[in-house]
């Protein structure tokens, strides 16, 4: 048998198995092209997939914008993960339609075009120009390939084709343009009256059935929320600073290496009068010595420094120029500065200025520190180092055991020498201090936390300070009892009886307008209630009343008679409207009519661009497989 | 059968087979790669001729929205050159933008109509018959506009084309009308909510008069 397989090798059979043989080489890896890859799909557009792992991409990457643009309050649960893939998932199935439809339609985008705006991103240029290591840095940055990387800019530059021709080519027509300055610059003539609910609140009758009812009936105005008290562990230099124990030993050897810290510089509170060489040494030198014999004989340094002195900073402050430290004033000034006595003066020093008289009014830093006088200093200082030092180590201890015996937060306070600290109820809402914190509220009402009670992840509440928590005691939402809160339902029910008392008088005020025929001044008269006529006004008024406002831009022109209507506001106040005349728009000028054109154009191209998308969309054949 | 010869027949029969076929094989091998390398030919071209009007179109779009005296030539070049292109019809709907914004509804008419007629796409084709009516309206072609808006059928243009339909019946005084236009417009999501409700409240009162 083998022999024949031999001898017929360079015959017909080699072929037949050489073929066989490369068929499955031919089709080894068809499978990825054919959209098998192993990613679970979410969404195929004509057959074409979203993979799960592109939309968790593009996910995070628009999380991520929302946290940049949002800042500091970004709270991650308005955006819940499931909403926003939806949305995301949205946008790209969107992207994946008009892409297959630019395709179809042979659109395309030159390399040149790809190039060029690659060239024009402020991102990869450098001084102005584009910088290619600039380019390829900030690609791998971003984990991407030069080829990825044009691909995504070639997809940009086709969408953009489509909106920028929808959104360019948009146009309003003059018919639009005349109706909506018409409508939009409309005013109306207008006067209201306010009839206030708070002046019905004594005339309600309080009984306590009526109280019970209202209680039953708005049951769940009177929860008590749900809420939670907590264990903590607080990880923070101060605290672990308190915990640090030493021996004077240790306190000794703190002193030796950082005895620096602790000395003062050597440093001397000066006073001094220049006298310059204008009008000759001589004179100077003659005056300086005078001064001298003065001061000498018990006349005031400062005195004499604001009479004589020619320095015009220092002279009017009585020659004062404060802690000096050697070094920084001119060599011979420094040497008799340093060598003199407290409450000593110079002989006349020569300096490039002129001649200079010094006195030195304190002294300090001339003695080596000693350790027993700053014991309490280096104490305080050597807590803080050991504390800095141990921080770190100390937070992967805490994270470590909280994690590892997740039931207790015993075996963390115990091996950190922390206390564990105990807080009061706290709602949704949160509470004071630590619990105002946003992270701190999301992990005590997290289900980790919450429904198996674990311990918490470790909690950064500032750089330097953590805190482990756990859900100690919890109260599910609950009724409260009627005693408890009885006050409350007696305020809100008479409340609503002020409103609805305000509102009937409302009505029937408006009854006496439309059936009786009098007019609003008089009607309010009769109540003692203030017309508020403010005549000619436009939509946008800030004067009025929103409440009031819509309700007048709602009612119909008025044919001869005046328009009225109520309305109630949101305060709980009732309004009575009445509209006496309405006054069309009209454009002041050709600047105001181009402004309105291109208002309506983008409203159109707007809606034009989400029915375009619309009607590809239709024609696509789309699979949704997201849950 | 080939079993029984030896291996000197194989090589005979094989040479006496390649002189009856071998011109037929070399001409069908040649007729064949001429024929994939002019398909590649004819696709690179495609791909080269779409690039240039991608081009074309995006400087056109530039100086259009610059403002620019030359556009108008370069949007005309382009629809003479590519005329059969998508980025034609795309120019035509800016031509016709920058026809009525000069005040020359006749232009933009027949710019409107030309996209319309052409478009395989209908996403681009109820674009262009929207703008085409919203014009047609505008310069008191009721009826046209009228034949335009019934044939738009119900997709999502819809919105849109309700509130036309408003706008037009508002034209001829049909008051009633125009209200259900409206109303539906506002139900099928129009864009400009805002002023159709605006448009509304303002036939209350026509109603009463």
């Amino acid at each position: 048998m083998l022999q024949s397989i031999r001898d017929k090798a360079q015959g017909w059979i080699a072929w037949v198995i050489i073929l066989l043989i490369s068929v499955p080489f031919a089709l080894w890896g068809i499978g990825e092209y054919l959209g098998g890859g192993s990613e679970p799909a979410v969404a195929e557009v004509n057959g074409v997939e979203i993979t799960d792992y592109d939309l968790n991409e593009r996910a995070r990457v628009a999380r991520e914008n929302l946290r940049q643009q949002l800042g500091e309050s970004y709270r991650p649960e308005f955006f819940p993960e499931k909403t926003l893939r939806r949305q995301v998932l949205e946008q790209m199935i969107n992207e994946h339609v008009m892409l297959q439809a630019a395709e179809k339609l042979g659109m395309r985008v030159s390399n040149e075009s790809v190039r060029r705006f690659i060239q024009q991103q402020r991102a990869f240029q450098l001084d102005g120009r584009f910088d290619v290591a600039t380019y390829e840095n900030a690609l791998r940055n971003r984990g991407l390939t030069k080829t990825g990387f044009e691909q995504i800019v070639r997809h940009d530059l086709l969408l953009r084709q489509f909106s920028d021709t929808i959104s360019g080519s948009a146009f309003a027509v003059d018919y639009e343009i005349d109706e909506a300055a018409r409508l939009e610059g409309q005013t109306r003539d207008l006067s209201y009256v306010v009839i206030p609910a708070a002046s019905y609140l004594d005339k309600v009758p309080v009984d306590e059935a009526a109280l019970q009812d209202y209680y039953q009936a708005h049951a769940s105005a009177y929860l008590q929320p749900e809420r939670v008290k907590l264990d903590y562990l607080l990880l923070d230099i101060d605290s672990l600073a308190k915990s640090v124990e030493f021996n004077e030993q240790d306190l000794r050897d703190y002193f030796e290496q950082h005895r620096g810290d602790f000395t003062q510089p050597r440093q001397r509170r000066l006073r001094y009068i220049l006298l310059s060489l204008k009008d000759g040494e001589e004179q100077a030198l003659a005056q300086a010595k005078a001064l001298r014999q003065r001061v000498l004989a018990g006349e005031d340094f400062s005195q004499l420094a604001k009479q004589y002195s020619q320095d015009p900073v220092s002279a009017p402050k009585g020659g004062e120029l404060g802690w000096v430290e050697p070094g920084t004033m001119d060599k011979a000034f420094d040497d008799a500065a340093f060598s003199l006595a407290k409450g000593e003066v110079s002989e006349p020093i020569k300096t490039p200025f002129g001649y200079q008289l010094i006195q030195v009014e304190d002294i300090r830093g001339e003695s080596e520190p000693s350790f027993e006088a700053l014991r309490d200093q280096v104490a305080e200082a050597y807590r803080r180092s050991q504390a800095e030092q141990r921080f770190y180590d100390y937070a992967e201890r805490l994270a470590n055991l909280a994690y590892e015996q997740p039931d207790s937060l015993e075996p963390a306070a115990e091996d950190l020498g922390l206390g564990i600290e105990h807080s009061d109820w706290i709602t949704h809402q949160g509470a004071e201090g630590l619990f105002a914190s946003p992270k701190v509220l999301s992990a005590a009402f997290s289900d980790d936390v919450l429904k198996d009670g674990r311990n918490s992840e470790v909690i950064e509440l500032e750089p330097e300070k953590l805190m482990v928590l756990r859900v100690r005691e919890h109260e599910e939402a609950q009724q409260r009892p009627f005693e408890e809160v009885r006050d409350q339902v007696a305020a809100a029910y008479r409340q609503e009886k002020a409103r609805e008392m305000a509102a009937d008088a409302g009505r029937a005020l408006l009854e006496k307008l439309s059936k009786e025929g009098v007019d609003l001044q008089q009607a309010a008269a009769e109540l003692n209630l203030a017309v508020q006529s403010v005549g000619m006004t436009a939509r946008g008024d800030q004067q009025v009343p929103g409440a009031v406002l819509e309700k007048a831009f709602s009612l119909p022109r008025p044919a001869g008679q005046p328009v009225s209507a109520g309305v109630a506001m949101p305060d709980g106040d009732y309004a009575v409207v009445v509209v006496q005349a309405v006054k069309d728009g009209a454009l002041p000028d050709d600047a105001a009519r181009r402004l309105l054109a291109g208002r309506l154009a983008s409203a159109h191209a707007k809606a034009e661009y989400q029915a375009f998308i619309g009607k590809l969309r239709d024609e696509a054949d789309i699979e949704v497989m997201l849950k | 059968m080939s079993e029984y010869l030896t291996e000197e027949e194989q090589v005979e029969a094989l040479k006496k087979w390649w002189r009856e076929n071998g011109k037929a094989i070399i001409v069908g091998a040649v007729l064949g790669l001429s024929l994939v390398g002019g398909w590649q030919a004819w696709q690179n071209y495609q791909k080269g001729q779409a690039e240039l009007a991608s081009a074309y179109y995006e400087e056109f779009m530039l100086a259009a929205k610059a403002g620019d005296d030359s556009a108008q030539a370069q949007g005309e070049r382009l629809l003479q050159r590519h005329g059969d292109s998508t980025y034609a019809q795309f120019a035509a709907l800016e031509l016709a933008a920058l026809a009525y914004r000069r005040g020359d509804r006749d232009e933009a008419r027949s710019q409107l109509s030309w996209v319309l007629d052409r478009a395989n796409e209908p996403a681009i084709a109820q674009l262009a018959r929207l703008r085409l009516a919203r014009v047609l309206i505008d310069s008191k072609d009721f009826d046209g506009a009228s034949r335009l808006i019934e044939a738009a059928g119900d997709d999502s243009y819809a919105g849109e084309f309700a509130a036309l339909r408003g706008d037009l019946a508002m034209a001829q005084g049909e008051s009633e009308k125009a209200r259900a236009a409206y109303q539906e417009a506002l139900l099928k999501g129009a864009g400009d909510a805002e002023i159709i409700r605006m448009k509304l409240v303002d036939l209350k009162d026509a109603g009463a008069s």
